[in-house]
């Protein structure tokens, strides 16, 4: 019974060896997350080379010929206007989004607060997060249901006399949608990390501003605002850190050939010229640009945090 | 002082702060409005007959009840199999996932383990570099994963939020249960498995559920993975008939030479995949949120 007992609290180095028996269950657990993280996280990095080389699927990847000169998919990448259109539209959507999206849930939340009735608040939240739940392809199909072309706000504008709008098919329109539809998916599930701010307001000083003879608006511009302040930061920072990037569903599946201008990112230009057309050096030229970029954005942002005192994501 | 604040208010304020009250009522109402309606639109639509449906006139009640297109939508075989493989492949990814990040998560959760802050370190990597869509794919290509179901699974099989927030739960679990446990003569996999994991069930259930949502909602992966038609989950085969119902998805299309009928039975489509979404949605929000939280608490 007396054998090995390992004492945990004690915080000593000690032999790799030793470490390794007194802990081996601990390491062999750690062998399957591991492999999957070696064989799916890292080992695909391998795959970078592609961009500096003139790949051949039938020669592989080691013995596909370095491009010359070694940076020509990069060249490439830069001269071409499909690519500058590409990152202009991700920025110009990310940007928008901020703009029109971040408010929205910062005003749900506070006014989710604000109600009176627990069951009233409940009925509220409950349905103001199934958005979130949707995938982008069920979320695309109700776009298209409603503001296709014979959906439900089309035939309401005919009946009340005006014209029927294209709201899917021309790119001022789309934009228009791509950026409400964010907003009708992800507002209400945003509300929740504002909510936990608020309930972190002190009471007291609820009852402070009450009794200096603050009204409810006045109470909250002047005492709510202000204490999430801080959280409200960091969100906006940590977006910030995500602005040069864009998930491929949400384009993609809103996407029609006639705004492919408006609505061609980063991540559908590279699913394009990569996996559909095959020319795999490009197209891993741009996924690395957008990588280190995003990177550097979301570095940049974690730090920022960090200094802020905030602890930063990590 | 205290009587003051504590009955005065209780009248006054029904009625001071009644303005503002209706105000963020309406407001609150048609937001929650505008994120039900058009589901239930789409549900409305695909019990309706064709007539209104065409005429536009189907908005949130449905017209002329018909269910035919639940019954093209049921008779389509490749619907029912997409169904069943997005089932299969969710359970069986969960199940892998659950095993993996708990695996990997207790570990990371001893403080005491040498090489904790290197394999840390190793975990978070990934998380700010990835090699990308390209990469990935010529990687899944190399390993032989082309078109295989396989291909769902094993590249997303450790998320490393997940694991960050099963290694912040297994944390807060008191070390005396584990102490006590080791005196006990129990190794670390025992203790991982009789104590931990059952001090743990409603963290576990709630990332059992981001994985599975994750899985089931998940389309660019299929996207650029899979190939034929018979291994499509249902999200991949939505997108076919709603987005390229004009194509020759016979099955689909059979029946209704006129677009109207194809239209009710996209709507059924749409309908027959958020079913499943809507069925654990009530656990969905209770455990997504306290998820949430968890995940908000920082290392």
């Amino acid at each position: 019974m007396q054998k090995e007992t390992p004492k945990p609290v004690k915080y000593r180095r000690m032999s790799f060896l030793k470490a390794i028996r007194m802990y081996k269950w601990l390491y062999l657990m750690l062998i399957i997350p591991l492999s999957q993280y070696i064989l799916f996280r890292y080992a695909p990095l391998s795959g970078l080379q592609v961009a500096f080389k003139e790949f051949s699927v039938f020669k592989g990847m080691a013995k596909s010929p370095w491009a010359t000169p070694a940076l020509k998919y990069f060249q490439e990448m830069f001269g071409s206007p499909q690519f500058w259109n590409a990152v202009r539209n991700t920025v110009k959507l990310n940007l928008l989004d901020l703009l029109f999206g971040f408010p929205v849930p910062i005003i749900l939340a506070i006014m989710v607060y604000e109600m009176r009735s627990l069951r009233l608040k409940k009925v509220y939240q409950t349905m103001m997060y199934l958005p979130h739940f949707l995938s982008w392809v069920i979320i695309g199909s109700l776009v298209s249901k409603i503001f296709g072309t014979n959906g439900p706000i089309n035939s309401l504008l005919t009946t009340m006399g005006g014209k029927p709008v294209n709201f899917l098919m021309d790119e001022g329109n789309w934009v228009v949608m791509y950026v409400v539809t964010g907003i009708w998916q992800s507002a209400g599930w945003g509300t929740i990390i504002y909510l936990a701010a608020i309930s972190g307001v002190n009471t007291e000083l609820y009852e402070a501003a009450e009794v200096d003879g603050c009204g409810r608006l006045r109470r909250i511009w002047y005492v709510t605002l202000p204490c999430i302040m801080p959280t409200i930061v960091i969100m906006l920072i940590l977006r910030l850190g995500q602005m040069v990037g864009i998930g491929f569903e949400r384009p993609y599946v809103m996407m029609n050939n006639m705004v492919r201008n408006s609505a061609d990112v980063i991540s559908t230009f590279v699913y394009d010229r990569g996996i559909l057309n095959r020319q795999y050096p490009f197209a891993t030229a741009v996924d690395i640009f957008g990588s280190v970029v995003n990177m550097c954005f979301v570095i940049g942002a974690n730090l920022i945090t960090r200094r802020m005192g905030e602890g930063g994501l990590f | 002082m205290s009587q003051h604040s504590s009955a005065k208010p209780r009248v006054a304020k029904g009625r001071r702060y009644l303005g503002s009250e209706i105000v963020f009522n309406v407001i609150l109402t048609l937001f929650v409005l505008l994120c039900v309606l058009p589901v239930i639109h789409v549900i409305a639509k695909s019990i309706s007959g064709r007539a209104p449906v065409l005429a536009g006139k189907v908005f949130f009640l449905p017209k002329e009840l018909d269910f035919n297109a639940y019954a093209s939508v049921f008779n389509d075989p490749t619907m029912i199999r997409s169904m069943w493989f997005s089932i299969q492949w969710t359970l069986i990814y969960t199940g892998l996932a659950m095993v993996s990040t708990i695996l990997l998560a207790y570990p990371l959760s001893r403080h005491y383990l040498p090489g904790r802050k290197v394999l840390m370190v190793l975990v978070l990597i990934p998380m700010y570099f990835t090699g990308g869509t390209i990469a990935n794919f010529l990687w899944v290509k190399q390993m032989g994963l082309i078109d295989s179901p396989w291909s769902l699974v094993l590249p997303i099989l450790t998320s490393t939020y997940n694991t960050i927030i099963l290694r912040n739960f297994f944390e807060s679990v008191p070390t005396s249960l584990e102490e006590s446990a080791k005196l006990d003569g129990c190794n670390d996999l025992q203790i991982l498995l009789r104590i931990i994991l059952p001090l743990s069930t409603a963290s576990l259930a709630t990332i059992a559920l981001f994985y599975a949502v994750a899985r089931w909602n998940n389309y660019a992966d299929v996207r650029y993975y899979i190939n034929s038609s018979n291994k499509f989950t249902l999200q991949m085969k939505l997108y076919q008939v709603v987005f390229a119902s004009s194509s020759s998805d016979v099955s689909m299309v059979e029946g209704g030479k006129n677009a109207v009928l194809a239209e009710t039975i996209q709507c059924a489509a749409v309908v027959f995949s958020t079913v499943p979404i809507l069925i654990v949605y009530p656990f969905l929000q209770k455990y997504f949120v306290q998820g949430v939280m968890i995940g908000a608490v920082k290392e």
